[in-house]
């Protein structure tokens, strides 16, 4: 059994209906805000006074007490703080009902708001008592009348972004569908389109916070009207969101418009009032990947190539428009022009190129790359930083601004093509010449050169070494000069100058080297010049010379001093100096001080550049000359690597004067003769002179104390026929002596006959005139001679037959000689060998020595010349081959036989010009003999005629004509060749020299050949004849003649001089 | 019997020609130069003597000639150059040139070391150049 407490408890069974007086109005259906009274009546059908009696109503779901109403009997009953007793739960006491009484007790309710449709409302009511058990009424079912609203202000969407509403950014779209009904909506439907310009994000569809799409079983976005909520119920809000990404770009303003429509199995659809949202984007070009780099950005040089290389990238959600930029680059950038790139393609070349560069539209998540180039300008200092700035203009007014810099390097360079040292002048030089080079500086680098220092390295042969900079000599600092900053492309010339050292060796470099010391570069070498010194030994006339050491004139015999001087002015030493010495024939070389001597050459060795070199020359005057042949001394200098210098000639004036103021003036007797003796006279004379007498005229006054011996007189015990009845030397002229050389003894003797009418004690003395040279005369005084006379009386002559009146006279029937001592010592003046004469007889007659004929020396007259060649056995064979060798077919041939028989001694004195003119030969046939061989060899006139071949033989041709006396014949064995020849013939000889030059001197030479035989005669007269058949050709004719003209007679009488010569050979 | 005979004909000719050719008198040839080196430093190297090579013989005597009175170095080199030319005449010219200039010495070192024709010819040639010694 249940109390009432007990009963209408939740979820608890009904009380059985004991009583069926519960009237409830309305009885059938309720509607939402409708009041339901209730009325429920009993009666104690009992007994007893049912005490405590207590009343309880339930109170269903959706009717609310309507407060105060309750009433028992129409009695309020008292609520309590507005809950009525009867809903209590252990009902509203209503005291004691006695039997039978009834009671009604009535309450009315509030329909519920929201009450789902066609829900059942039961009401019941309950009494109990302390003794009755809780009874229950009928139970009245109401039903309830209600549906959804859902159409109502509550009812909406929205469309909301949590910030702004940005492309790309996420919006929310909200539907909120509100039941403002009394009852529930089912399968609520909302169409909520994804908004135009978005994109729905996937699984964010809630409903009421809860995930949708998992009861879907789709995706949001895919069902066209999805039922959100199976059950709304009334009052009840359903919240429908999801999420959307609003498209990214969007134009600004863009409007977003959410839409929806709602939908109940109760409701029919309507659409909610859209709600909307305008998108905001812009263009935007801020963020990183809009760049701006300059490359390279670093090792960036002067002239170097600099790209700027803009990337504009738009990374709003808006396409930009009107975009340019403009580049504007610093002072030391030069654009490139026509170098500006768009996405890598040009643009239109332009002669000025625009500051800004018009891009157009980039849209958003585009990009254009911009590219120019720039030059990095130069001179530009070093670490110099340039900047660049890009700006991105876009939109109104909006702009970017890009800056970026790069660091230049930059240094001065100095090129080797630029930066030379050459030289100004010729590089071959003397020493003592000024050098001159010019040094190049050129700062072709793109930066200062600063704290520049040239550096010259020279050889130590230069001297005065200056540095000049235009015509400003440079401080110099030990072959170092600053110059301090040279700017960049800045041109430096310096003018380097010296003097070549004097003296320097030949063929010697000199050399300058110089370099830059830059604080930038450090040292750079610039090269070096170099000059090649042409270096030579000179002398010259002015310094170099031959000086006679004294004024005194040379005497034959005598020595003159003669300093030689040499002095190198040149500017290397001279090696090898040696003077060759020309000495007339008349002269020798006795003695050297100072030099060597090799033949005619002195030797001076090395004479250094300045110096001098000295010597001392003993030349002695070897034989008497006439005064007009001095002697002359010429010399050739020559040195290694120089010029031959001929020195000034050195004419020693000599003084060769004839003498013959020393003589004797005999007589015998001497001292006293009888009157009618004969007396022979003495006149010795001789020339002690040192020079020759050409004239000589010896006087001797007659005497009337004496009568002349017709015929008496010799000259060198010569006979000397007398003019008339007259003694040759009492004519005016006297006895006229012609070329009286020297130490020539004259002897006049004649002979007197002493008067014989003198009288005793008349003194004789004879006087000897000599008038020589025109000028000269000495007189000789012959010692007086006393006559004696004494008387005689008788008139007979002892020994005749008859008587005869006179006087026995002197007989001069034999003379008498003259004392043994016939000459007079004198002095000699000159050197006389002499062993000539003796030796030559030796020679001749009485030596072992071959001749092939002995010309006798006492033979030979005194206008004849005698000239000698000796043959000793080696050079006897030597010759006879040459001869066998030759070919005489031509007349060229006998130019050899010239040469080999050419006598190598003139007279009494060893002939040095006969050698030169041997010497001379052999140079020039040796040189023949060798051309001959040679194929096509023509004889040309230099050849067989050249002036040192002439001057060598015109001195031996007057050496000859000069010689004297007769050859000593040597000791040992050999073949000797003499000539002996007129020295009249071998004047004509050398005055035709000058007539016909070439013929005529090979002719003179042919005179000189061997005579001594008749072979050797015959082959001399044929030669010369061919020579002088020749003599009307000029030089080239004669040289042509030579190798084609042939001569047979020559050939022939050759031939047998050959033999002759072999015979004597073999001997 | 007519083409048979023609045939030893010829090989008997073939024969003659074979062994007289062989026998061929040998001609004196110039001894081969022997460069020490002191051309290099007289300044006569072997490009001036090649160019003197290439004289015509004349020329090479000529040029012999008009040097052989030169002092110098060089002058001497192309001299002792010359003495080995393969012209005996211009070998005659050089060693006349040595001996005037008192370098006998050396031409007859140049003799003993290459004896032969040549060198007997050479020297007899120079005796005759000397036929005024005593």
């Amino acid at each position: 059994m249940r109390s009432l407490t007990e009963v209408f408890a939740p979820g608890a069974p009904t009380l059985p209906e004991g009583l069926r007086t519960l009237v409830v109005s309305p009885d059938r259906e309720l509607e939402p805000g409708m009041t339901v009274r209730a009325s429920f009546a009993f009666t104690n059908q009992g007994g007893a006074t049912a005490s405590g009696v207590r009343v309880r109503f339930n109170l269903p779901d959706g009717l609310v007490y309507l407060v105060g109403s309750g009433t028992l009997d129409g009695a309020d009953l008292d609520d309590d703080l507005g809950n009525s007793p009867l809903l209590a739960r252990a009902g509203a006491a209503i005291g004691d009902v006695p039997p039978g009484e009834q009671r009604r007790i009535e309450i009315a309710y509030s329909v519920a708001g929201a009450i789902e449709n066609g829900s059942t409302v039961e009401l019941q009511a309950a009494v109990a008592s302390f003794e009755v058990a809780p009874v229950g009424s009928n139970v009245v079912r109401l039903i309830a009348r209600s549906k959804p609203q859902l159409d109502n202000a509550l009812t909406g969407v929205a469309l909301e972004v949590q910030r702004e509403a940005r492309p790309g950014g996420e919006a929310q779209v909200t539907v909120r569908i509100h039941n403002a009904g009394e009852s529930s909506a089912h399968d609520v439907v909302v169409i909520a389109p994804i908004p135009q310009h978005t994109v729905y994000v996937a699984n964010s569809a809630r409903m009421n916070g809860r995930e949708l799409e998992r009861d879907l079983g789709s995706a949001f976005d895919r069902i066209h009207a999805p039922v959100v909520a199976p059950t709304l119920a009334a009052s009840a809000t359903g919240t429908l969101s999801y999420k959307v990404r609003i498209d990214d770009p969007l134009p600004d303003g863009t409007r977003l418009v959410a839409t929806a429509r709602v939908a109940s199995q109760e409701t029919a659809g309507f659409d909610l009032t859209p709600a909307s949202l305008t998108v905001s984007s812009s263009a935007d070009f801020s963020d990183d990947r809009s760049t701006c780099a300059l490359e390279p950005a670093t090792d960036v040089f002067a002239g170097s190539l600099v790209s700027l290389t803009l990337v504009a990238m738009n990374a709003g959600s808006a396409a930009a428009d009107d975009v340019s930029v403009t580049v504007e680059f610093a002072e030391g950038l030069l654009p490139v022009r026509g170098s500006l790139r768009i996405d890598g393609k040009p643009l239109r070349e332009r002669k000025k190129e625009a500051t800004a560069i018009e891009l157009g539209q980039i849209g958003a998540r585009e990009s254009i790359e911009m590219r120019i180039d720039a030059m990095v300008a130069s001179p530009i200092a070093d670490a110099t930083v340039l900047h660049a700035v890009a700006t991105i203009h876009w939109g109104a007014k909006r702009e970017r601004r890009f800056e970026r810099s790069v660091t230049v390097h930059s240094l001065p360079a100095f090129s080797p093509r630029k930066n030379i040292l050459s030289p100004s002048a010729a590089t071959t030089v003397a020493p003592g010449d000024d050098i001159e080079a010019t040094l190049t500086l050129v700062n072709d680098g793109s930066a200062d050169a600063t704290d520049c220092v040239v550096r010259i390295v020279r050889d130590s042969g230069l001297d005065d070494v200056r540095i000049y900079e235009k015509a400003t000599r440079l401080q110099q600092d030990d072959d170092s000069v600053s110059l301090g900053t040279i700017e960049a492309f800045g041109t430096r010339r310096l003018a380097i100058r010296g003097r070549v050292r004097s003296p320097h060796a030949n063929r010697t470099e000199l050399q300058i080297a110089a370099s830059l010391h830059t604080h930038e570069l450090g040292e750079i070498a610039l090269g070096d010049v170099r000059w090649l010194v042409h270096s030579q030994p000179a002398f010259t006339v002015q310094n170099s010379h031959l000086t006679l050491l004294d004024d005194a004139v040379l005497r034959p015999n005598g020595i003159a001093s003669v300093d030689v001087v040499m002095a190198n002015e040149g500017t290397d030493i001279a090696h090898d100096v040696r003077m060759r010495l020309y000495v007339s024939p008349d002269a020798r070389l006795e003695t050297v001080d100072g030099a060597t001597r090799d033949r005619s050459s002195l030797l001076f060795g090395e004479i250094a550049p300045g110096a001098r070199a000295q010597a001392r020359l003993g030349l002695r005057l070897l034989r008497s000359l006439a005064k007009a042949y001095p002697v002359t001394v010429d010399g050739v200098i020559s040195a290694n690597a120089a010029e031959p210098l001929p020195l000034e000639r050195l004419t020693i004036a000599t003084a060769a004067e004839p003498d013959f103021s020393i003589g004797t003036f005999r007589s015998e007797p001497a001292d006293s003769a009888d009157a009618g003796e004969m007396i022979e006279w003495a006149l010795h004379v001789r020339n002690g002179g040192d020079g020759p007498a050409r004239r000589v005229q010896i006087h001797i006054d007659a005497n009337e104390a004496t009568i002349y011996v017709p015929n008496s007189t010799t000259v060198n015990d010569v006979p000397l026929r007398d003019t008339g009845a007259h003694a040759p030397f009492t004519l005016d002229r006297g006895i006229t002596l012609s070329d009286v050389d020297p130490g020539v003894e004259v002897t006049i003797r004649w002979r007197d006959v002493i008067h014989n009418g003198l009288t005793s004690g008349i003194g004789i003395t004879r006087i000897a005139t000599i008038i020589y040279d025109g000028d000269r005369r000495d007189e000789l005084f012959s010692s007086e001679i006393k006559v004696r006379a004494t008387p005689v009386f008788a008139n007979t002559i002892p020994g005749l037959p008859f008587g005869v009146d006179g006087m026995v006279g002197p007989s001069f029937v034999a003379t008498r000689a003259l004392t043994e001592s016939r000459y007079l010592e004198l002095p000699p003046a000159t050197p006389v060998n002499n062993g000539v004469g003796d030796g030559a007889r030796h020679a001749i007659g009485a030596s072992p020595m071959l001749s092939l004929n002995g010309v006798d020396a006492e033979e030979v007259q005194a206008d004849s010349i005698v000239l000698q060649l000796a043959l000793r056995s080696e050079r006897a064979e030597r010759t006879m081959r040459m001869l066998d060798e030759l070919d005489l077919g031509l007349l060229v041939g006998h130019l050899f036989v010239i040469r080999a028989l050419l006598p190598d001694q003139a007279g009494d004195a060893h002939s040095v010009a006969l050698g030169a003119a041997r010497q001379a030969l052999r140079d020039h046939l040796d040189r023949i003999y060798i051309r001959l061989r040679l194929p096509n060899f023509t004889m040309t006139v230099r050849d067989i005629d050249s002036a040192s071949l002439r001057g060598a033989v015109e001195r031996a041709l007057l050496d000859v004509v000069h010689a004297r006396g007769t050859p000593s014949a040597p000791h040992d064995h050999g073949i000797i060749l003499r000539t002996v020849i007129e020295r009249d013939e071998m004047k004509a000889a050398i005055d035709a020299l000058h007539e016909a030059p070439s013929a005529a001197m090979w002719s003179a030479l042919a005179h000189l050949l061997p005579n001594d035989s008749p072979e050797a005669a015959n082959y001399r007269g044929s030669l010369i004849a061919a020579l002088q058949s020749c003599a009307s050709s000029d030089a080239s004719e004669f040289a042509d003649l030579l190798v084609t003209q042939p001569a047979p007679a020559a050939s022939a009488a050759f031939a047998v001089l050959r033999a002759r010569l072999g015979l004597l050979a073999a001997s | 019997m007519i083409i048979a005979v023609v045939l030893v004909i010829v090989a008997v000719a073939i024969l003659l020609v074979a062994r007289f050719a062989a026998r061929q008198k040998t001609v004196p040839v110039a001894p081969p130069r022997t460069d020490t080196g002191d051309g290099e430093r007289s300044g006569f190297d072997r490009d001036s003597a090649a160019e003197f090579d290439r004289l015509s013989e004349n020329a090479r005597c000529e040029m012999l000639f008009s040097i052989a009175l030169l002092d110098d170095e060089r002058s001497s080199a192309l001299l002792e150059h010359a003495l080995a030319d393969e012209s005996g005449v211009v070998s005659l010219a050089a060693a006349r040139g040595l001996v005037a200039g008192g370098r006998e010495a050396d031409v007859s070192a140049y003799l003993r070391a290459h004896p032969g024709e040549r060198s007997d010819a050479l020297a007899a040639a120079l005796q005759l150049f000397d036929i005024d010694r005593d």
